[in-house]
């Protein structure tokens, strides 16, 4: 059941993780190349199941925090996360059975498989939240228990920091500190658990759903089908559930503010086609948040909001978003583990500020999941 | 030369033959009287710029004539004038000495002729000359001019005749093309379809009224767009380069939409695709469409869940031949979803808009299935109905006939199904009339077939005849990759149906998921997941919280050897209490497989092959449970 994850399988993930990434994450451009060129030198990696871990296997996430557009200007030497990956195994004092991205959006998906690679060991298709979120409590491994640290981060200039905090809310302020020193950016291996944590905690299947994903995607452009289509039937045979279009228009304006680490605001889209007199406001916190048409909420987070251009699919990021964009936003339903009470107090749009309830996808566009379902 | 009429033979390029056909030319030259104002326009600027007289006549008619020629204009030719003579002879006439030449002999104006000398073109078509085009020399400075471009001159008339008659042309066609489009557009006005007409790169070039209306644009928005981008998903070169695009598919892109879009290609007299025609049907207007598009999308392909390397080449294999008429024998265990992809194969099909007939052949008692199969005629048998009953081969006429679980049809009727598919025909019970169905099989069964056939159960011939295309779907364990993509799914359905709250899986639970055999498949993985969110009250499904069987019983590869004789139970997964010997633990394995599969001696058969003990060791251990006062019955 494992498969093997080459250079081809990079480039379609890239494109899945910008998906998957709802506007943030980063652009999967600089992991890809750190993938690609690992694989190129080690090999392929083995893509396993959650299913497939013994229990008591030690596994390892791995990533990139801070800013990604940082990491665009300074590029990376290549090795930090392994780094980060070997110090934490060396810490816990045992070898790690495979590795496992910390999110799949964005960069974060496909920088494990550099370390895996290097590391010649497996990497767990699963994550901590089948998306991007941007901070380090914000994943269902604290959620459902688990402590962050002990947390190793490295810098690019070859920085070692070793973090054990109490909480994890502790965690975050701390590492994020220091990943300011670090020069805006640092790459981390924290949240070390078993097998039997991966299978109860992460969100499976990511990885193989973000290849699909992307494959869809270039198929599609191949083939000169309509890629918006190949992507909501690829969405439609994965444990997030079908996708759905939000609404379609030209964007007229964007509102941003950069502060603390964060890129917040928010994007007016005026209707066309099927929309036309409609408007769409679509808030954002480095990631898309609410998605609200005339008034009316029709996506909220944790479920995904990704804005696409239109003619090729291709998604948009907060940071890219600009005026004249002729886009379609589609929301896609966040898997089961996300949407539990205990997840929803993490990442519910209360916690993002917004005075809202979440109603899941399913039942703000109940009639059209409804007829999807039977 | 000089003094002498030179007659030279009228080139080919005088004659108009090889430009239009006669009747055309005809038209032409009717038309020439309402164009003589363009005519004498051109000839005015000619004789403004070059300095000679032109004159221009068609048959005995001035039509137009500049310079000191004007007057003439609209006067019948004289007998024997140079034009005349040119028409009659079909030859071009050059008179250098006017008056002394020979072509001036017989004129009229012989002594009065002012000319100083002229050159004259006949326009033909074939034999018969038109009309003909003169240039005229009215003093000496002009003859000099004339003489020294004599060649030139000879070639220009020519080609001015040529001109003449296409801008005429192209006015007659201009008028032609504005009349035909108001009738056409009378035409297509009264058609309820909407139509686009769109050239070979996809850009629209005409719509209709109803088009207008079921897109609700204007004819300016429409005709200023391209079918691509009007119906995302649609390929120009589908429709161009293939036969008119498929239906269902196309509606299954509309998502809300529905609107039926079927196209045609428009092919060139050279057999090139130029552009073609689309037609739009709303179907808010038709139930019965609707309806059909409600199905088709339901029992799609893509309603089959599972992204495994196994399913995917089914799926592959069954699009290929969802397009043939071929018969397809599905084979897969119970509940992995044979009907489903039945349904799909027929969606898929030009039989689309048939109609999809299902006969489960092991739930109809053997004496009525021929009834049912083939209708009856009225007094056919005791209790037959009044007037006789349609069968369902002929219920499935125009579209698909699903046989399910084929392998429990009786012998006697093996034969006669066997005899309806190589006839095409079928007699009703009790009738003589043969009665001719055009109806694709598939069929479908969990048996092992061949193994029927070598035991003369199930009729070799019939085999080979239903055999054409196999697809064998696999079961769940086979493909437990797409089990994570299951859950989940059937998760959220029932999570949305019944309102619940999402429900996430403990590792033992997972571990004991992935063990487990699912006999029954994906049906079976929905049962389980509705049984969870039914009685779950809990975020967490524990291993305590799934059906007994899979609690208590692992795969684990190795299942089959896992527990005969006393049933040991060699998985390394802790199930149920600790305290528990295994022969306990064995004994509840044993009564959750009897309450789940029954205690028919089928069920029993089929527990004793998941145990991988025989049916007389399951029996001794039934008898041993019984003994120790649990109830079996």
């Amino acid at each position: 059941m494992a498969s093997w994850i080459g250079e081809r399988e990079i480039e379609d993930l890239a494109i899945g993780a910008a998906i998957l990434g709802s506007g943030g994450g980063g652009d999967p451009y600089l992991g890809k190349l750190m993938a690609q060129k690992a694989i190129k030198k080690y090999g392929k990696v083995k893509l396993l199941s959650p299913h497939e871990l013994p229990d008591d296997a030690l596994i390892i996430p791995s990533g990139m925090m801070g800013a990604p557009s940082v990491g665009v200007e300074k590029v990376p030497v290549g090795n930090e996360v392994y780094m980060s990956f070997k110090g934490l195994e060396e810490y816990l004092g045992k070898k790690a059975y495979a590795i496992m991205p910390l999110e799949s959006g964005g960069m974060n998906s496909t920088i494990p498989f550099a370390v895996a690679a290097q590391a010649a060991i497996p990497i767990v298709d699963a994550d901590g939240m089948g998306r991007a979120f941007p901070e380090i409590q914000m994943i269902t491994f604290h959620v459902y228990g688990l402590k962050g640290s002990p947390m190793v981060m490295h810098s690019f200039q070859g920085d070692y920091c070793l973090i054990k905090t109490t909480d994890n809310y502790r965690l975050e302020r701390i590492s994020r500190a220091v990943a300011v020193q670090m020069g805006g950016d640092a790459y981390v291996a924290a949240y070390s658990m078993t097998g039997k944590d991966v299978k109860e905690m992460a969100v499976p299947n990511t990885i193989s759903f973000g290849i699909r994903l992307g494959q869809a995607v270039s198929e599609a452009l191949e083939r000169k089908e309509n890629p918006l289509d190949a992507l909501i039937n690829v969405t439609g045979q994965s444990s997030y559930g079908r996708a759905i279009v939000l609404f379609k228009g030209k964007i007229i304006d964007v509102e941003k503010q950069i502060g603390s680490g964060f890129i917040r605001g928010h994007v007016s889209v005026e209707g066309f086609e099927e929309y036309k007199g409609k408007l769409l406001n679509v808030y954002f916190q480095n990631e898309n948040k609410i998605a609200i048409v005339d008034g009316q909420v029709v996506a909220s987070v944790p479920d995904l909001i990704t804005l696409l251009e239109k003619e090729t699919a291709n998604p948009i990021t907060t940071e890219a978003l600009k005026y004249g964009y002729r886009i379609v936003a589609l929301g896609i339903p966040t898997p089961e583990l996300m949407r539990t009470e205990e997840a929803l107090k993490v990442w519910g749009p209360r916690c993002f500020g917004y005075d809202i309830n979440y109603v899941p996808l399913e039942e703000l566009h109940r009639e059209y999941y409804l007829r999807h379902m039977f | 030369m000089s003094g002498i009429a030179v007659r030279q033979k009228a080139e080919t390029a005088f004659d108009l033959s090889g430009i239009c056909k006669k009747e055309v030319i005809i038209e032409i030259m009717n038309e020439m009287k309402f164009e003589y104002k363009f005519i004498q326009d051109f000839v005015d600027a000619f004789t403004a710029v070059i300095g000679l007289n032109m004159i221009v006549c068609k048959n005995d008619k001035i039509l137009a004539a500049s310079g000191n020629l004007r007057p003439a204009v609209g006067q019948t030719i004289l007998n024997r004038d140079i034009l005349w003579q040119s028409m009659q002879s079909g030859l071009n006439i050059i008179v250098r000495n006017p008056g002394k030449d020979r072509p001036c002999w017989n004129c009229e104006k012989n002594d009065s002729c002012k000319y100083f000398g002229e050159i004259v073109v006949p326009v033909k078509w074939g034999n018969n000359s038109l009309g003909a085009l003169g240039l005229v020399a009215w003093d000496q400075r002009q003859k000099d001019y004339l003489f020294e471009n004599e060649t030139q001159f000879l070639s220009l008339v020519a080609k001015l005749a040529k001109l003449f008659v296409l801008i005429v042309m192209e006015k007659i066609y201009h008028k032609r093309h504005i009349t035909l489009k108001t009738q056409l557009d009378g035409v297509i006005g009264l058609i309820s379809e909407g139509l686009l007409i769109f050239d070979q790169v996809g850009r629209i070039s005409y719509s209709t009224h109803a088009a207008q209306k079921i897109l609700e644009s204007t004819k300016e928005e429409l005709e200023s767009t391209s079918l691509e981008k009007l119906f995302p998903g649609i390929n120009v070169n589908d429709i161009l380069y293939r036969d008119s695009i498929n239906l269902d598919q196309y509606l299954a892109r509309m998502e809300n939409s529905l609107v039926l879009v079927n196209s045609t290609p428009l092919i060139s007299e050279e057999n090139d695709p130029i552009g073609g025609i689309v037609s739009l049907v709303p179907v808010k207007k038709n139930h019965k469409s609707k309806q059909k598009y409600e199905q088709v999308r339901r029992s799609s392909f893509d309603s089959i869940k599972g992204v495994s390397n196994a399913i995917m080449e089914v799926k592959k294999k069954a699009r290929q031949v969802a397009k043939s008429d071929s018969t397809v024998l599905i084979r897969g265990e119970s509940g992995t979803g044979k009907e489903l992809f039945a349904k799909a194969i027929h969606n898929e099909s030009p039989r689309v808009w048939g109609p999809f007939i299902t006969v489960n052949c092991a739930a109809i008692p053997d004496q009525l299935l021929e009834s049912e199969l083939f209708g009856y005629e009225e007094g056919a048998f005791t209790g037959a109905k009044k007037g006789g009953k349609i069968g369902k081969f002929e219920l499935a006429h125009g579209g698909t006939l699903f046989l399910d679980e084929i392998g429990d049809m009786p012998l006697s009727l093996q034969s006669k199904l066997l005899r309806v598919l190589q006839d095409k025909y079928i007699e009703r019970v009790g009738g003589s009339e043969p009665i001719f169905i055009d109806v694709r099989l598939i069929a479908a069964t969990h048996k092992d077939i061949e193994e029927m056939v070598q035991q003369k159960m199930f009729r070799e011939d019939l085999f080979y005849r239903i055999n054409v295309i196999p697809l064998y779907i696999p079961p769940l364990r086979e493909r437990l990759e797409d089990l994570y993509l299951l859950l989940e799914y059937f998760m959220k359905k029932h999570t949305i149906i019944q309102r619940k709250k999402a429900k996430r899986f403990s590792s033992n639970a997972i571990n004991a998921l992935f063990k487990w055999s699912w006999p029954g498949n994906v049906r079976e993985v929905e049962n389980t997941i509705e049984y969870i969110v039914n009685f779950e009250e809990s975020d967490i499904v524990e291993l305590e919280s799934l059906p007994d069987s899979i609690r208590f019983f692992s795969m684990d590869g190795r299942y089959h050897q896992g527990l005969p004789e006393e049933f040991v139970c060699t998985s390394n997964i802790n199930y149920g209490q600790k305290h528990e010997s295994p022969e306990e633990r064995n004994k509840k394995i044993l009564i959750a497989l009897l309450k789940e599969y029954g205690t028919s001696t089928e069920a029993k058969r089929k527990i004793a092959e998941i145990l991988g003990v025989s049916l007389a060791t399951l029996y001794r251990y039934i008898k041993k449970i019984k003994q120790q006062g649990h109830l079996i019955n």
